[in-house]
């Protein structure tokens, strides 16, 4: 251990005492002190540490991932080229210690800036909040709704399927399927179809949601039903109805009026007793009949979810501190592979290829969407190229490889309020600083093991 | 070189060959051809040639920085690729390869880290080695802003940091001025008679002759000739005899009689010291009438746990 302590205070030094640290350094001020001057959002107190939560820390994390990979891609690569390694490797030391202790030494850097950073927007945010000329009220909800952590729960998911099978035989009866339309982007369309009208309360009209709850709010805890609808699309009108949270059996142990709202995102502080664990809760909306009020449409994907305050700021920010720390512990693991590999611009332009490739393959995947079972219908065969087959398996494949890396970034939960929870940071944490970099680690020993180190350049 | 039990055997090298391959791996070029040595514990074996002729390749291969083409190669009993052996070995290379940003003292330190000395043992080594290579002075520069001659001194002391048993010696003179050299040829014979096996390799013929017991000439990656240096530079056929200064009555009286014995004519000479050794009579008396310490020292002593073999 002494010895990869060694070389990872090595290479802290050798980061530290380079020109990029102090550039980068700058450009972290920067983007911390900067951006926030440049940036209002939407004029709004919220707006504002919206801003400088979501887009600051997530400038500096840019920065700094990009500040990472390009030091890993020269940690080694350097050391071949300059011939330190040869003294390095002339001494008792194994190849994977010098890995190891170059990982060890580019997150201690991380570590130092991640904190500095996260110290500097922690106290900006505080001094904003405090110095800002915004009324009480605005400030109250800055702190119920951003500077917060708050578990989200979402209702069960609808059963569709049935639906969506009947209308999908409908349709093909009826001979109104689009000839060479694949079966499952005919399955996506009528899904988001059903999906549209289930959401859509018009005068009169009601609409529930089931929440099954794992665990009981303390009592205390703050509980927010948080909503959020587009009235009629021409102009906007308001929407009036009742809220009601309850049981399947007992759905209204609970009510609220909502008068006058316009579309947008709106919340509802309900008592903590009505989300017990058990049966599951029902929350109803009930439209006012026509005349008072207008059609409600509900958001398909957070058109309603319970939040229940947990945690607070501090503890929230560094859970997500802690997950852009991940991020940077897989980028430094593969920009030293890389460059136990290959010369320093090949390194990184390796590294930068993989993350390219990978974000486009998991953009490409999700835009296609998965194909669902065929419902019964023969469609016929699609005319498929060999070639689009095997790209088509290739960014399948590559996706399978990526996919689990993806879907981690804390930044619009925090910005959010919601919580960056233990458990989505042990997840990020056992995927991005463990289990990734573990076998991007094994790939780069047993290529520095395999290379010889004094070769004539 | 001879042949001996395999315990008194420090480097063993039998059929070392060594072929650089391209980037298709097409063999580019040969740099060693076949090599056989014995290197005995306790010896100091010189490794000569010209430029490109196979001793840095032959050295980078004992330390398992290059891998053989073919043949095989024991270092202190162990493969070259045993870490653990590693532990005996001090290695300067060619070039000293030093982290520029770092001090002389950190350097050491970290170099000593990697032997998993403990910090006082570290410490006091490097003092022992800083004021051994002249550098105490300058502990606290950057290694970026020496001389090559100071970083030469640096890359020395890295060397020894661990009282190595096999200490591999990659043209450590060069860039050191006369008094440095000197005092490197004096370190390494101090360190034979310590019992430490000392490889040197140099194309500095001078260097070589004044330490080493035992010499390869290697040319074009092949051995060209091996043997203990007494041997192979003694003139077999002639004999030097050394007097005093005589009168000139005296002088023709002695070569009459040897003329009557050899039936030839001697020749006469005076013995003139070599430049090297002018120099630095010159350079001790400037330095101990002017008090001074700087420039043109080197090592001066040889570090205490060094001694205690």
């Amino acid at each position: 251990m002494n010895k990869i302590i060694a070389i990872a205070v090595l290479a802290l030094r050798t980061m530290t005492r380079s020109r990029l640290f102090v550039s980068l350094m700058a450009v972290l001020a920067a983007a911390v002190v900067l951006l926030p001057l440049t940036v209002k959002g939407d004029g709004t107190l919220a707006g504002e540490v919206t801003v400088l939560l979501h887009y600051t820390l997530g400038l500096a994390a840019i920065i700094l991932g990009a500040a990472t990979l390009w030091s890993a891609c020269g940690l080694i690569a350097y050391d071949i080229r300059d011939k330190q390694i040869q003294l390095v490797v002339a001494k008792p030391v194994h190849r994977y210690q010098i890995w190891l202790g170059k990982w060890l030494g580019l997150l201690l850097m991380n570590a130092i800036l991640l904190s500095a950073t996260g110290l500097a927007v922690y106290l900006s945010v505080r001094r904003g909040v405090e110095k800002s000329n915004c009324s009480p009220e605005e400030r109250a909800a800055v702190y119920d709704d951003i500077l917060t952590g708050r578990r989200r729960i979402v209702p069960l998911p609808e059963s569709v399927d049935e639906e969506i099978h009947r209308r999908i035989n409908q349709m093909a009866d009826e001979g109104k399927m689009i000839p060479d339309m694949p079966h499952y982007q005919v399955y996506a369309e009528v899904k988001k179809r059903v999906l549209a009208e289930r959401s859509t309360v018009a005068p009169g009209q009601s609409k529930k949601w089931t929440f099954a709850i794992m665990s009981a709010p303390r009592s205390g805890q703050r509980v927010t039903l948080r909503f959020s609808f587009a009235s009629t699309f021409k102009e906007r009108k308001t929407v009036s109805g009742t809220w009601f949270v309850g049981t399947e059996k007992q759905p209204g142990l609970f009510s609220a009026p909502m008068t006058g709202c316009l579309d947008g995102i709106h919340k509802l502080v309900v008592p903590a007793e009505f989300f017990s664990p058990g049966a599951p809760v029902v929350v109803t909306f009930q439209n006012a009949p026509r005349g008072q009020s207008n059609t409600a449409i509900f958001d398909i994907n957070r058109g309603m979810e319970v939040l229940v305050h947990e945690a607070g700021f501090k503890s929230n920010l560094v859970r997500s501190l802690v997950m852009i720390f991940c991020h940077m512990m897989l980028l430094s693991a593969l920009g030293l592979t890389a460059g136990a590999l290959f010369s320093f611009p090949v390194a990184v332009f390796v590294s930068c290829s993989i993350l390219i490739m990978s974000l486009v393959g998991h953009y490409f995947t999700l835009a296609a969407g998965e194909p669902p079972h065929r419902c019964g219908i023969n469609h016929g065969e699609q005319e498929v190229s060999a070639l689009q087959e095997a790209s088509g398996r290739m960014v399948k494949y590559i996706d399978l490889i990526i996919a689990p890396t993806m879907g981690r970034n804390p930044l619009p939960l925090l910005a959010d309020g919601i919580l960056v929870s233990y458990g989505f940071m042990g997840r990020a944490f056992l995927l991005l600083a463990v289990i990734y970099p573990g076998v991007m680690g094994i790939i780069g020993v047993y290529f520095l093991n395999k290379r010889e180190l004094a070769m004539p350049m | 070189m001879n042949n001996n039990t395999d315990n008194n055997i420090a480097v063993k090298v039998e059929g070392l060959t060594k072929t650089f391959r391209d980037f298709w791996r097409r063999p580019r070029v040969r740099a060693v051809d076949g090599v056989d040595m014995q290197i005995r514990r306790g010896e100091i074996f010189g490794l000569l040639g010209p430029n490109g002729s196979g001793k840095s390749t032959t050295i980078k291969i004992l330390l398992g920085l290059l891998h053989p083409t073919s043949g095989s190669v024991t270092v202190l009993g162990a493969p070259p690729s045993a870490v653990n052996t590693k532990s005996n070995i001090g290695y300067l290379p060619e070039e000293s390869y030093l982290y520029p940003y770092l001090t002389p003292r950190e350097t050491l330190d970290f170099f000593g880290r990697l032997f998993d000395m403990k910090g006082d043992v570290r410490k006091e080594r490097t003092r022992q080695l800083l004021d051994m290579v002249d550098l105490a002075h300058e502990a606290d520069r950057s290694v970026g802003e020496f001389s090559k001659g100071m970083a030469r001194r640096v890359g020395l002391a890295q060397a020894l940091i661990n009282n190595p048993r096999l200490v591999i010696l990659d043209e450590p003179t060069s860039g050191l001025d006369p008094i440095g050299c000197r005092q490197v040829k004096d370190l390494i014979l101090a360190l034979a008679k310590q019992g430490k096996t000392v490889i040197l390799s140099s194309h500095l013929l001078a260097d070589v002759e004044d330490v080493c017991d035992y010499i390869a000439i290697l040319y074009k990656g092949k051995i060209r000739a091996c043997g203990k240096v007494s041997g192979l530079l003694e003139e077999r056929d002639a004999m030097r005899l050394t007097l005093p200064v005589l009168e000139p009555a005296k002088t023709r009286q002695v070569l009459a009689a040897v003329r009557e014995i050899i039936n030839a004519e001697p020749s006469i000479d005076r013995p003139s010291k070599n430049l090297e050794q002018f120099f630095i009579e010159v350079v001790q008396q400037a330095h101990r009438e002017t008090e001074r310490t700087g420039d043109v020292s080197g090592t001066r002593m040889v570090a205490e746990y060094l001694k205690n073999e």
